[in-house]
Order: structure tokens, then sequence, then C-alpha cells
């Protein structure tokens, strides 16, 4: 099991599938693995490991 | 009046910045924009849900608008760096407007942290808008610090009380020589005109625009009190007098009927 933002799910393997499955955008967001950044190059060859704690952050409204 | 604003290395023709915060929906945003003028708009980073509806707000911002990413949910300058962080992978962007709080009452910034976090993301080559409560100390230490301007708040956040705090932003707008934008608590046209008056160099409004009945109309309404202000305050404000003088010229042909 992993957390996507918080919530618990079964391990996708890898970042693309992850981003699939739970239909969340490509462009726009930044995904944090256990508190670090994640860049976006690093999405391909990042292996997903079982209690990863996941966050995907974007902008919404703000002052 | 000045032809532009210059700033974080960009010639803005606007001192309008708008924040996109409570907006009924971001499909007003192309328009506040084209109708108002704004060039600069802010933006905040948040765990985002695609089973929640989930709208890009980058979707609806147009092209060649500043994204101004503000660290609002940070209570520490180590969280506002990463946020910063954040804002710059999501999309090429290095304006960040520092917002650390841990009130959440009254929302005052810690003066201390935004500092320290200032001093860290403006060596890293961000533009760093630090969002301050007014205190002239403060922001002499952010100029030292390298930010790019000081946002002193008028007043609460999303109280509309305007600039309840304007006898401690006078002495920074007189002392500190990069740009002050007043940030927070402006909700009427005039005040966002009283605030040019007084030589701020621009002004962010949220609250004030977004949860207007019309907020395309209520950022025109501001942007006209905006260049009025700037307007007057260029061309010079006249001083008060104890009494009075009168404007038709004074004759004494009246004397003889």
């Amino acid at each position: 099991m992993i957390t996507i933002n918080d919530k618990k799910v079964n391990n996708p393997k890898s970042i693309f599938e992850l981003l699939k499955k739970y239909s969340y955008p490509h462009q726009g967001i930044c995904i944090l693995v256990n508190g670090k950044i994640l860049k976006k190059d690093q999405w391909k060859k990042y292996r997903i490991k079982d209690g990863d704690k996941i966050e995907i952050v974007g902008f919404v409204g703000g002052g | 009046m000045k032809k532009y604003f210059e700033i974080g290395g960009k010639k803005l023709k606007s001192r309008l910045f708008i924040g996109t915060g409570k907006l009924p929906s971001y499909k007003l945003i192309p328009e506040i924009v084209k109708k108002s003028g704004t060039e600069v708009l802010t933006v905040a980073v948040r765990k985002i849900d695609p089973q929640a509806k989930y709208e890009n707000i980058i979707d609806y911002i147009p092209k060649n608008t500043i994204v101004m990413v503000n660290t609002s949910g940070a209570r520490n300058a180590k969280e506002a760096i990463k946020i910063a962080e954040i804002g710059s992978e999501i999309m090429k962007t290095d304006w960040i407007k520092i917002e650390i709080e841990v009130d959440s009452k009254y929302l005052l910034p810690d003066n201390e942290e935004t500092i320290k976090a200032t001093a860290y993301l403006a060596k890293k080559g961000y533009k760093v808008f630090p969002y301050i409560s007014p205190d002239l100390i403060t922001a002499r230490k952010l100029v030292d610090s390298g930010a790019i301007a000081v946002m002193p708040l008028g007043s609460f956040i999303g109280t509309n009380k305007g600039l309840a705090a304007k006898f401690l932003i006078e002495p920074i707008i007189r002392e500190i020589e990069i740009p002050i934008i007043i940030d927070a608590g402006i909700g009427r046209p005039s005040h966002a005109a009283k605030a040019m008056e007084m030589g701020a160099d621009a002004i962010l409004v949220n609250t004030a625009i977004a949860i207007s009945n019309d907020p395309v109309k209520m950022a025109v309404a501001l942007a006209q009190a905006v260049k009025a202000g700037r307007t007057a305050y260029e061309i010079g404000i006249l001083k008060e007098s104890e009494f009075a003088n009168p404007s038709s010229p004074i004759s004494k042909f009246l004397k003889n009927i």
C-alpha cells in the first residue's frame, strides 16, 4: 500500500500508471514522494515502493 | 504619468495585482485580466483531486500574465521555500509571494520567518515579494535580504477595512527604496486610490474582487481607482489647510452697488 494525497491505495508500478489510473493531468502538477519533489524528468525512472507517501499538488486560486 | 512600472525585471502598465482565491469560477479570470489590464495574478499551491471536479487554474490564465506563487499555508520559512520550489516545478515562474502565517484569527504574517525565506529564495534567484505586518525595521531587513518589493498589509486579510495600518505603512513608503505593494484589506476603490495617493507603487487585491457581486466590474473599478490615485501622486497631492481659501477670485465690485 501507498498513499496518494492521504488516501491509501494499492501500489501502482510507475508514476505514469498512477497518473493514468487516478486521472491526474501530466501538466501543471508537481509530485512529491515522501516530502521531496520528484522532478518531471525523474518520473519515468522512479519505481514506487511500498509505503511511499505520494503527494500530487497543483495551482489553485489564492491571494 | 510614467509609462511603465518597472519591477522584477518587467515593465508593467498596471499597478493592480490580483489574487485569484475565492473566485466563483476560474472562467472569470480571462475577462478580469482583459478588462482590468492587470498583468500579475497570484495563485496558491494545494493537493489536487481529479475526482472532485478538478479544474486547472493555469488553463484560464492568459499568456503573458505573470503568475506569482503565494506560499500561503506555509507556517515557517522551510515550508514557504518548499512551496516556492514546487511552484517553479509546476510552471516556469520565479515570482514568489512569501506568506507565512501561524495565527488563524488575524492571519498575521510571521515577519521573522518571512525574512529568512526571502533571504534564502532571493539568493537562489527567485523574485521575492514578502507579505508582512507593516514594520519599517522588517522592511529594511527584507531590502538587505534581496526582496524585489515589500508588501505590507493595509488591514487584516479579507476584512475590507482599507488602510487601517496607514501610520505604519507611511514610514515604509517614505524610507524604503524598493517598490511598496499594499496587500490585504483593500475593499473599495477609495481604499485603492488612497493607497496610490500615499505613494504606494502598486496594490494587490483579492477578496474585494472575488466575492463582489460582479468580480469583472469590481476589478475594473479598482483599476480605475489605482490609475487615478497614481496620477494624482505623480502630479503632487495638495496639502490640507485649516482655513478656507476662496476658489473664486476676490473682487471688490459689490462694494459700489
